[in-house]
């Protein structure tokens, strides 16, 4: 999956940094009980499913001149209903790149590849009744993979926890429909690499909040909403990365950032489409305000038969 | 090309075929009603198979209201009925678990309200 935080540890420069805020992930849907975990943009949500994100996009500004335009894609595919591979990659453009720490050249449009990646993602509990669901997941990319200055540079291994808290089982009504879904990330390079003056081993992560209409027409009361509303989910995502190493080298090489995404998903049977607006929340962060979304393929409704379920039936070793 | 048809046979899209969500019911989700209904109907957004759906409806002081099995109904495969048995006002609370067509399961419960 590509790690839209992750991207910003790998180096110095504005362009890692608008590397940083471009292309969000690719998430999968889940279901625990009776709610629907949507897919979220710049956190991956708890669960493991067939799909696709063709594609992510994003536009955003780590400087406030220079304009990233990102596309993104990841493909899912379930091996066993609770645990999946995915594959991920992205395309960036920089136009009028301020970048001058590059080799790039300041001011002109460049574009590339991100780094490839590869994860193996684990559901180890379900818990229908109280909403529940947590994943565990390890992604490896290749950060050579892709055009040089627009990749990582480097390989490295991520390390992922996904949680998701319905609050449908609350003997609250007005809060029912609420959810919380929440990923932390540790990311280790490979041995002996460093970015410019040190360490590049990263913490990240996010939380988001989202309100879920359909959840609130077929479960609580059906206030008759048309479609376009009824099957919306408004939601709030706070984004976060920094520096796990040498916390002397975090002002300059591994900046801290913080990022919040306000918009909504709205889910059909076969697919989902995201737009969120995103706001950097420090200076490390980008400048202006931003857009990203994403069109998801649900591939276990579209393809049941084939590409569509696991490869093995059942869920082992999940509680 | 004619050795690649079956792929791309197995690759089509299947029409009609996701998980089923609720749609609607009668009585609504949350809704307030005067008169017993005499079943509940709920729609859903895909086809069910009903012989492996399950609907329970619970009654003010958790007694089962549901006479029979859901029941199919004709002509509409997104649908299914329970035949009830209400004789006093309260709050009734539906829990229902569907199949869709294509095996995906779901759940989910709401409450309808009858009135003295």
């Amino acid at each position: 999956m590509i790690r839209t935080f992750r991207r910003a540890l790998g180096g110095a420069s504005l362009l890692v940094l608008a590397l940083a805020v471009s292309t969000p992930a690719a998430h999968a849907h889940a279901i625990a009980g009776d709610r629907v975990f949507v897919n979220t943009l710049l956190i991956d949500d708890p669960g493991t499913a067939d799909e696709a994100s063709l594609p992510s996009f994003s536009v955003t500004s780590p400087d406030g001149k220079t304009t990233d335009f990102g596309l993104g894609f990841e493909y899912d595919k379930t091996i066993f209903d609770n645990l999946a591979v995915g594959v991920s990659d992205g395309w960036d453009m920089l136009g009028n790149d301020q970048d001058n720490l590059t080799d790039l050249g300041k001011g002109k449009t460049h574009g590339g590849m991100g780094n490839l990646a590869l994860d193996l993602k684990y559901r180890w509990i379900v818990m229908p009744e109280h909403e529940f669901m947590s994943s565990v997941a390890v992604e490896r990319d290749f950060g050579r993979a892709g055009t040089s200055g627009f990749d990582d540079g480097f390989n490295s291994t991520t390390f992922s926890a996904y949680f998701g808290k319905g609050l449908g089982d609350i003997p609250f009504t007005p809060i029912r429909p609420f959810a919380i879904t929440g990923e932390f990330d540790y990311t280790v390079p490979d041995a002996g690499v460093t970015s410019g003056a040190g360490d590049v081993t990263a913490y990240s992560g996010g939380l988001t909040l989202q309100y879920s209409i359909p959840y609130l027409q077929s479960q609580i009361k059906d206030y008759g909403l048309p479609v376009a509303l009824a099957n919306l989910t408004p939601l709030v995502e706070l984004g976060w990365s920094s520096a796990a190493g040498s916390s002397a080298l975090r002002p300059t090489d591994h900046p801290t950032t913080f990022q919040l995404g306000t918009g909504a998903v709205w889910t059909g049977q076969d697919c989902a489409f995201s737009t969120e607006l995103l706001w950097p929340l420090n200076g490390n962060s980008g400048h202006g305000l931003g857009v990203i979304g994403e069109f998801h393929l649900y591939f276990d409704d579209l393809f049941p038969n084939s590409i569509g379920k696991p490869i093995f039936s059942g869920t082992p070793f999940q509680l | 090309m004619k050795r690649f048809l079956p792929l791309l046979a197995a690759l089509a899209p299947v029409p009609a075929f996701a998980h089923a969500f609720l749609k609607s019911a009668e009585p609504g989700v949350g809704a307030v009603v005067a008169t017993p209904p005499a079943q509940l109907l709920l729609t859903y957004t895909e086809g069910l198979e009903v012989p492996f759906c399950t609907v329970t409806v619970k009654g003010p002081d958790g007694t089962a209201v549901q006479t029979a099995k859901p029941q199919p109904v004709p002509g509409h495969e997104d649908e299914m009925s329970v035949p009830l048995h209400i004789t006093a006002p309260g709050k009734y609370t539906v829990t229902w678990h569907a199949l869709s067509d294509d095996g995906h399961k779901t759940q989910g419960s709401f409450s309808f309200t009858i009135t003295p």
